[in-house]
């Protein structure tokens, strides 16, 4: 009958996984399966009651007892569980929401998935003390070259900027306009020194490069030189050859990649600070019954964070067996027949 | 299909050539050239994974380039070990797995650079996620080969239908308790990192479906005695049928997008 309930657990798995996470989730929490899961875990209990484990000893049983409470703890977590509390019991605690929130902003009404509706009020509130995204540095990546355009001169219309890869020596087109570009040096730290000079510098975080612009016969050297100070380096390409339009060429550096994303937050009861903590991506803070986890923030960044609030009553016992079922898969698989080898060996040992 | 040009691909390259003749000789029966050859080809390997956390900075298992790297240096290592004290596997089987593992990291993914990982992937938990898996894997695909062996062997030769049967079993008992640990420690990362053990991600469920693949097999071995030796290993086959799609079906696939594609 085991084998037979794996067998079923393992072919609902690979239907799930054609229906993506929504669709399996679905499948899984569906009342046929609702049912499964109980006549698993009441199997389950069953072979544990009527020693019919006995056969693989303590480790088997062990192992057995993780998975049941595995299964405990993910029933008691499930959205089923906290509807059905919620109806029987009345207890309305919603499994999770979502709290938005701006610098020194306070709140204590977590939201549903829309982030509009609100849900159940929590017995204290969250302030955000602060929200950063933190960067990891540029490296020595090269800086990107930008084609920005608008269709007059007045900055109306801008067109999508354009990022062009670039090699030196090599003629490059210039999109929106029929100039080409020639990257003739490229100095990752530089100096630059008035009126035209680069110097290699180690301690400059920015980059120098010399091009050449070409149209035809015409030829035009340029040098990008950002600084700390003025960090943005480009050229006009029509007004270098007295084109109508706007395209202008600009030396970029290359979008920092998102280290992690870190709200500082502050626990109030009764206007009173009890707690607090940062919230990183694998790091949630923990108060009154309620994890609270970073989950979004503001598109620019920094205008706001939002955190998701999980309600698990299915902590404790789903952390336990996954716990107790390592040790006794370990213990079964692995220490068990290892004992039995060395203790078959010493009485040999000792009989020799 | 890609070609890498650099010292890591040639690396890879020279690793792969060490299998490969580590297969031959094996065939040919030169153990001691077998032996130096496996080895050249696993010194090869462990060089690659060595440079590419250097370069990187971090573990190399983040993308299926690494992932595939690993499991390549996995396999000596671990075919000696079986060998030895399990007595179970086939050092000429298992030089051809870490020839085929190597070949997605030499030509398939050799342009996958090493990326900073982003905020999800900078747990704690991911080295001992993926080394748990990596590990398990190369297993259990021992395990299969020595399944296939069981199947293609004929009816009449009792002696090494047990033998086989007896090293399949070792293998899997081996290779299940690190699945299982890859399993909850993936479970409680998603935990910390998204609030929920199981997030019904199309690759976490293809790991459970293998996951309970080989438990069934432990399963219904024991009920039955290890009587019925062929299905036994027919459900290994399948086992190891689960982990190919698990690591390239589930990864790279539209059908299966989620969590841990790397397909969008």
């Amino acid at each position: 009958m085991a084998s037979a309930a794996i067998g079923v657990l393992a072919i609902l798995s690979i239907v799930g996984a054609f229906l993506r996470a929504g669709g399996a989730k679905r499948l899984f929490s569906s009342w046929p399966v609702a049912v499964f899961w109980v006549l698993l875990a009441v199997l389950l209990v069953a072979a544990l009651a009527l020693g019919r484990l006995r056969r693989g000893g303590a480790p088997v049983a062990v192992a057995h007892i993780g998975g049941l409470l595995v299964l405990i703890g993910g029933l008691a977590g499930s959205d089923k569980a906290h509807a059905l509390a919620g109806s029987v019991l009345g207890n309305a605690k919603p499994p999770s929401g979502y709290v938005v929130l701006s610098k020194g902003e306070q709140s204590d009404m977590p939201l549903a998935k829309d982030l509009q509706t609100k849900t159940t009020k929590l017995s204290f509130a969250l302030r955000l003390r602060q929200f950063r995204i933190e960067h990891y540095p540029p490296g020595d990546q090269r800086w990107n070259l930008v084609v920005r355009a608008s269709m007059d001169r007045t900055g109306g219309l801008e067109l999508a900027p354009q990022v062009v890869r670039w090699e030196f020596g090599q003629e490059i087109e210039i999109p929106f306009c029929d100039a080409k570009c020639k990257v003739l040096e490229y100095t990752p730290h530089a100096r630059f020194i008035p009126p035209a000079t680069i110097a290699a510098d180690a301690n400059s975080p920015t980059p120098a490069m010399r091009i050449e612009l070409s149209r035809g016969e015409l030829r035009r050297q340029v040098l990008l030189a950002p600084t700390e100070e003025q960090p943005r380096a480009s050229v006009s390409v029509t007004e270098a050859f007295g084109l109508a339009g706007d395209v202008g060429l600009h030396l970029l550096p290359p979008p920092q990649r998102v280290k992690d994303y870190a709200s500082e937050m502050e626990i109030l009861e009764a206007g009173q600070v009890v707690g607090g903590g940062t919230i990183r991506v694998n790091s949630p803070l923990h108060h009154g019954g309620y994890h609270f986890y970073q989950y979004a923030c503001g598109e620019e960044g920094g205008q706001f964070t939002v955190l998701m609030a999980v309600s698990d009553w299915g902590l404790i016992p789903a952390g336990a067996g996954g716990i107790l079922l390592c040790m006794g898969v370990f213990w079964a698989c692995w220490v068990h027949p290892a004992w039995s080898v060395l203790s078959g060996r010493k009485s040999r040992g000792d009989r020799a | 299909m890609a070609i890498g040009h650099d010292t890591l691909a040639a690396l890879i390259y020279v690793a792969m050539a060490g299998y490969s003749l580590a297969f031959a000789a094996s065939a040919l029966r030169l153990r001691t050239a077998r032996r130096v050859l496996f080895a050249a080809g696993f010194i090869a390997a462990a060089a690659a994974v060595a440079m590419r956390w250097h370069e990187s900075g971090h573990p190399p298992v983040q993308n299926l380039f690494g992932v595939f790297l690993c499991l390549g240096a996995a396999v000596y290592p671990l075919s000696l070990l079986c060998r030895r004290v399990l007595k179970a596997g086939s050092a000429a089987f298992d030089a051809v797995i870490g020839f085929v593992v190597l070949f997605p990291a030499g030509f398939v993914f050799a342009a996958q650079g090493p990326s900073q990982p982003p905020p999800a992937l900078q747990s704690p938990l991911l080295l001992p996620h993926v080394a748990a898996y990596v590990l398990a894997y190369v297993i259990m695909i021992m395990a299969a080969g020595q399944a296939f062996g069981l199947l293609l062997a004929g009816r009449d030769n009792e002696e090494a239908a047990t033998r086989r049967e007896l090293a399949v079993h070792g293998l899997v008992r081996f290779g299940f308790p690190l699945m299982t640990l890859g399993l909850v420690l993936g479970g409680w990362w998603g935990k910390l990192a998204w609030g929920r053990w199981w997030n019904w991600d199309p690759k976490e469920l293809w790991s459970l479906a293998t996951w309970l693949i080989f438990l069934g097999y432990l399963h219904f071995r024991r009920a039955t005695w290890g009587r019925y030796r062929r299905f036994n290993a027919a459900i290994v086959l399948a086992g190891a049928g689960g982990i190919i799609i698990t690591l390239l079906w589930a990864n790279l696939a539209r059908l299966f997008g989620g969590l841990h594609s790397y397909a969008l």
